[in-house]
This record gives structure tokens, sequence and C-alpha cells, in this order.
């Protein structure tokens, strides 16, 4: 069922310290709340003025574990808030609940100081974790972890509802025993569920997103959905009517103010290593290797504004031809079906080949981290004249969104860091070279 | 902060307890790896994972926690090779208490001297039969021993009533004994080349349809009467320790 979305025009943040406190919005230096897929869980970082150490010296609701609430309400529409009491969600989106996990003070003197107060805030589950310990089988991967975070017993906190479009399950059949030993239940997840996982035979993503919703899907599958929103490239001059047609079929427009772009990474053999992957696995219960080359398996997809051809990668084409390997790696001691989702999970990182931190307004109500979203560059033109599109444009999966308080404008803002795996090219963008770049077993959504 | 996993394909070697002794025909051992899995309690002890010895064709066995009321609360603990997630692993043998690298004598050391006695008993006492120069493998509770030298053809099974079956260049000898001290009731064979010799009570060959005692192709003449009987002038003296 689609999940009503709140009208949000001039957000207001709202924090709440223990469930009485709300921070008043002049108080803060500075305010990120990240939700990132890499690091499973949302945190945040408040760093208040406390000019004369009162709040320190008091102490009052900043122990570790305090409850931590954050929504971002629609501060015009005071009447229509009052009107719809009871209906938060008209006006408000509430951020996943977190709880202090350090409190840092600085001042210029024991006694009064200065007066700058930083709360580290963490989800719960990052403080308290569920200890037990079990051994589990016939159970699929994607089971053992519904059962877990559906479970309070000893956490004081569970999830309550899982949405099964994104939390999907997994291919195991359960033959091979889990052992969680105590180490905590993420920990168990993390380190003995998650690497043995796959979907479709595809990396598994695992991560609470910032609306705390759990999600257990493949990039794949959470790539292939619609995208929310239509990311608009540089101001609102620029918004044409097509743009907004767009906008209204996605279900709403942001428009960008600042952009940083990666492709590849500052370790070269990050994303290298994984194009031509030579890998042997070593299969103790029958005492047998297989060994062969292991190519990327991301995907992209069909809409680009146009006709798809193929996806390719911005690697030279002629080293690839030229090169039989780009790694070797030997996976031993474990299960065989264990070993191979290893495999084709340490492929997870390519689909961040390509990376976009992009500063847009506000648009928490309408996206959350593991969406999609269309990015839209005003029409340029090449050399001969001719208008191409941006190869930026199209589909990029939101892979992390940071909402930030500007004190400035008073207003919170967010920034979106978008990935996606491989160009994709239409008949008339503004990549002329296309041949050059090598094409890796990419699959066509 | 929680961590993204990284593969880690060794294997190492940790303490376990045996939980099961797995039934005929499966020769892996049901453990519990400690002290990682001493909180798996309840139903998720059915799953506890479920080792092959390491090397093939090595059986081991050992006191269960599942029968620890029948054994008077002991449970055998092996050392386990297993990867990090514990799915795969393999059994080695039992543990040896540890005392610690220097103080303290290992307190269950096999009983040397017992051993050598009750050899030199038999007569079959091998060369370089020295502490020094013997391995042995002893069962879990001590009944049963197996000798050999690293550097000496012999090889020596005992067991803790001193019935003895060995083997070295040129010799096999073979022991049953009972009673509390040397010399009650013990029966044996000694193979040599040349020789063999039979000490018993009774040598019972009466399951054997035939017993030829020479070469000559005579039959032994048997009688019920315990002093010479006379026969066409000569007396036919019996043979009391045989009889047929």
């Amino acid at each position: 069922m689609a999940k009503k979305v709140p009208n949000i025009e001039i957000p207001s943040l709202n924090v709440r310290l223990g469930g009485l406190n709300m921070l008043a919005s002049d108080s803060y230096r500075s305010f990120d709340f990240i939700a990132d897929e890499d690091s499973f869980l949302p945190k945040c970082i408040i760093r208040l003025d406390d000019k004369g150490g009162d709040a320190f010296r008091s102490f009052f609701n900043l122990s570790i574990g305090t409850n931590v609430e954050v929504a971002i309400t629609e501060s015009l529409s005071e009447t229509e808030r009052k009107s719809n009491i009871n209906d938060t969600s008209s006006y408000s989106i509430q951020l996943t609940n977190l709880a202090i996990s350090a409190v840092y003070s600085s001042s210029d003197s024991v006694g009064y100081g200065s007066g700058n107060l930083e709360l580290l805030c963490e989800h719960p589950w990052a403080i308290t974790q569920d200890f037990n310990s079990h051994a589990y089988a016939g159970k699929s991967n994607s089971e053992i972890i519904k059962s877990l975070i559906q479970n309070a017993s000893s956490r004081g906190f569970k999830f309550e509802d899982l949405d099964s479009e994104i939390f999907q399950s997994t291919d195991e059949d359960g033959t091979i025993p889990r052992y969680n030993c105590g180490e905590g239940d993420l920990n168990f997840i993390v380190n003995k569920l998650l690497p043995y996982s796959t979907i479709n035979n595809n990396p598994v993503v695992f991560f609470v997103d910032d609306k705390n919703n759990v999600h257990l899907e493949s990039f794949q599958s959470m790539y292939s959905k619609e995208s929310k929103l239509l990311v608009v490239g540089g101001d609102e001059g620029d918004i044409d009517d097509a743009m907004r047609r767009r906008a209204q079929t996605l279900g709403g427009l942001a428009v960008s103010t600042n952009l940083l772009s990666k492709i590849g990474d500052k370790v070269p053999d990050k994303y290298t290593k994984l194009l031509k992957r030579e890998i042997s696995i070593d299969d103790c219960s029958n005492l047998l290797t297989y060994t062969g080359k292991l190519l990327p398996k991301v995907a992209i997809s069909k809409y680009s504004q146009g006709k798809t051809s193929k996806g390719y990668i911005p690697v030279s084409l002629s080293r690839m031809i030229t090169s039989d390997a780009t790694d070797k790696v030997c996976y031993t001691n474990h299960m065989y079906n264990d070993l191979k989702a290893i495999a084709l999970n340490e492929q997870k990182d390519f689909n961040s080949f390509f990376k976009i931190d992009i500063d847009v307004s506000f648009c928490g109500h309408l996206i959350s981290v593991g969406d999609n979203v269309e990015i839209k560059i005003p029409i340029l033109e090449d050399e001969s004249g001719e208008k191409v599109n941006h190869w930026m444009d199209g589909k990029w999966h939101v892979k992390a969104i940071k909402y930030k308080w500007d004190p400035t404008a008073g207003v919170p803002g967010m920034t979106l860091t978008l990935t996606r795996p491989s160009f994709v090219f239409n008949s008339n963008t503004t990549i002329a070279n296309r041949d050059e770049f090598y094409g890796v077993g990419m699959t066509i959504l | 902060m929680i961590k993204a996993h990284k593969f880690d394909g060794n294997l190492k070697l940790y303490r376990a307890n045996i939980y099961a002794n797995v039934k005929t025909g499966d020769d892996r051992l049901q453990v519990r790896i400690m002290p990682y899995m001493a909180g798996i309690t309840g139903e998720d002890e059915a799953n506890l994972p479920k080792y092959p010895p390491l090397y093939k064709g090595h059986v081991i066995k050992g006191y269960a926690e599942v029968d620890s009321q029948v054994n008077d609360g002991k449970v055998t603990s092996i050392f386990v090779l297993a990867n990090d997630d514990f799915t795969v692993g393999y059994c080695l043998d039992p543990i040896n208490e540890f005392n610690g690298a220097l103080n303290g004598a290992l307190k269950a050391s096999w009983n040397y001297q017992e051993t050598k006695s009750v050899l030199q008993r038999c007569g079959f006492m091998p060369q370089g039969f020295t502490y020094e120069n013997i391995t042995c493998d002893t069962n879990e509770n001590g009944s049963l021993i197996e000798l050999g030298a690293y550097n000496q053809p012999f090889k020596i099974i005992m067991t803790s009533s001193g019935d003895v079956i060995g083997i070295m260049e040129h010799r096999c000898f073979l022991m049953a004994r009972s009673g509390q001290s040397s010399g009650t009731d013990s029966s044996y064979i000694d193979i040599r080349p040349t020789k063999v010799e039979i000490k018993s009570k009774v040598v019972d060959l009466s399951k054997s349809d035939e017993v030829i005692l020479g070469h000559r192709g005579m039959n032994l003449i048997g009688t019920f009467a315990e002093s010479p009987v006379p026969c066409e002038g000569i007396n036919l003296a019996p043979c009391k320790t045989i009889k047929v």
C-alpha cells in the first residue's frame, strides 16, 4: 500500500531529548542525521550552543541511552497542524528514533566556559543488542534475521512491521547451520548471515533507513523500482515544463545546489580488482576445487530518458582486453554454497562505482535511503550544436541521506549520496567515445 | 560502529566438549565449542555442529554430554579445527590438561613402571623399552594402552588387567591374565621363528577336528585309567595331561 506523503514545503527541525525537551532551533550549531546503507544503522551528531555550560552542568536528559526523537514538520501550516493534531503524518515525518551514545562538551574554563555541547546519537540497536546464543538450522538467513529483529526480549525494542517489498527472502535452503555464540544479534547478522546471503544470486544489502524501516534487498531489486523524485541540476530557473511533468509522474521535484561526483576510488584496486576476478572455490565436502572468472553482476535501469543500449564503465577497453585477470582470490574452509555467496557479495562494492554527493532542497518526505531518484541536467549542446543529454541524466540509487541543519537559512537541508554501477548510454548523450569503454557482465533490468 | 564482515578462510583450533557420539553409520561427533557455544541450550542443542574426524579412517569417541548422567558427569574434551562461523570443522583427539608451561607434571601420564613390570613378568620386553623412546595412546579412562617406539620395531597393546598383545622383530606374543597379582591365572602364546611356546592351565583343542602331534601317522590310544594298563605283555602308560 502506498504510504501517505505529508505536505512539507517549508520544513522545520524538531528534536526531543528523553521525550521532554525540544531544543530551540537557534541553539543548533550543526545537526547531521546520517543514514547510509554501508553503516547499517542511522546516526546523528548534534552540536549545540551551551554558552553558560548550563546544559552540561545539569546533565538533564543527556544520559547515555536517552531517547532522541527527530521530526521534520511543516512550519507554515500551523493552523492545519492544530486541526489535524491526531494525524501528524499529514504535516510531519518522523526520522528513526535514536539514543544518546556520547556527550562532548568544550569550553574555555571548567566552571563556565563558552559552551559547545556535542551529542553523538546512535540507533538503539548500536547500544543494546541481544546477546543470547542460538544454533539455527532449517531456516533461510532472511528467516533468522526476521526472527531476531522482531524479538525484543533482551534488547528493549523491536521492529514492529516488516514490509515484504523491502525485506525480501534470501536464497539459502537452511541446510547450513548458523551459530550465534553470544556476539550480539546485530553483529551476528552482519558477520555470520549477510556474507552468506543472496537474493536471486545477487549480493544482499541490509540496513535500517532514515524512517526506521528494515531493508533486506539486493541492489538489483532496489534499483529496479521506479524513481520517486526528479532532481534537477541547476536552479529554479532551469526547470522547464517537461521536467515539471516528469516530476509530477514520479512524485516530487528537488533542486540540486551542489554536486560532488566520483568515479572509481582513491584506492585504485577497490573496483578494478572486481572487474575480472579469478576465483577458486574449494569445496571441502567433495574435495573438489572450482576455478573460474567472476565478473561483476551489476544492474542498470532500462529507463534513462530514451532508448538504452548497453551499460559500460569508464575503464579502458584495451587495458581490459589485454589483462587476463585483475585479481585472484581463493575461498576455503566453508561450505560450497557459503563460498559462492561470499564471492558474490564481495562484488557489492561495484554498485557504487559511480557516486555523486548532491545537496538538494528538503525532500525527506518524498524519499528514503534505498529509493531511486532521477537526475535531470538541463540539455546541453555538443560541438556540432546538437542538443545532448548529460551522461549523468537518469536513474540513480539513493545509498545515503544526510539531513542537516543550515544555521544560515534556518531550515533543514539534505545531502544525497547517489550511486550506480555503470553509464547508461543513450543515443544522444555527452559521451562521444563509448566504444573505448569496457562493457562488463551487465544485466539490463 | 558495526563493521562489515571480512572473509576468513582459515581454520582455527578450539576446545570442544563432545555433546553426542553420533549414531551408527556416522563417524562424526556432535560437539559444543567452548566457551562460544556454552550458552546454546534447549532445542537449539540439536543443532550443535557435527564434525568428522580430521583424518580419514580415524574414529573418535568419548564421554558425551547427553550421556553425562550415566557417566558420572564425565565429558570428554577434544580439540576441533573449525572456521570462524563454525559451519565447517574437524575433530581431533582428546585434550590433555595443561598444568603450566614449566610448573607441574602432567597428571594423567601413563604408568610406565607398572607397564614395564607387566612386560617383564611376561618375558616380553622389547629392546629400547625406555620411557624416553616410547610413544603411547591410551583410551579415555586409561583401561587400554597402545605402545610403540619411534626408533624400535615393536608394538604392544595392553589392558589395565595385564592382557598383552605384542609384536616385535621375530616374535609375536599374546597373553591373557586375570587376578590381582602376577602369576594368577594367565595363559600365553609366544611365537618365534623356530618355536611356539604355549602356556596355560588348559590347552583345549576340542574345537579342532584333528590334532596332529607327530609325523608317523599313528593314532593316540585313549584310556580312562589313571595308572598303566597291561596289554599284550607291555604296559600302556596313560598320558594324563592329554585328554581326548
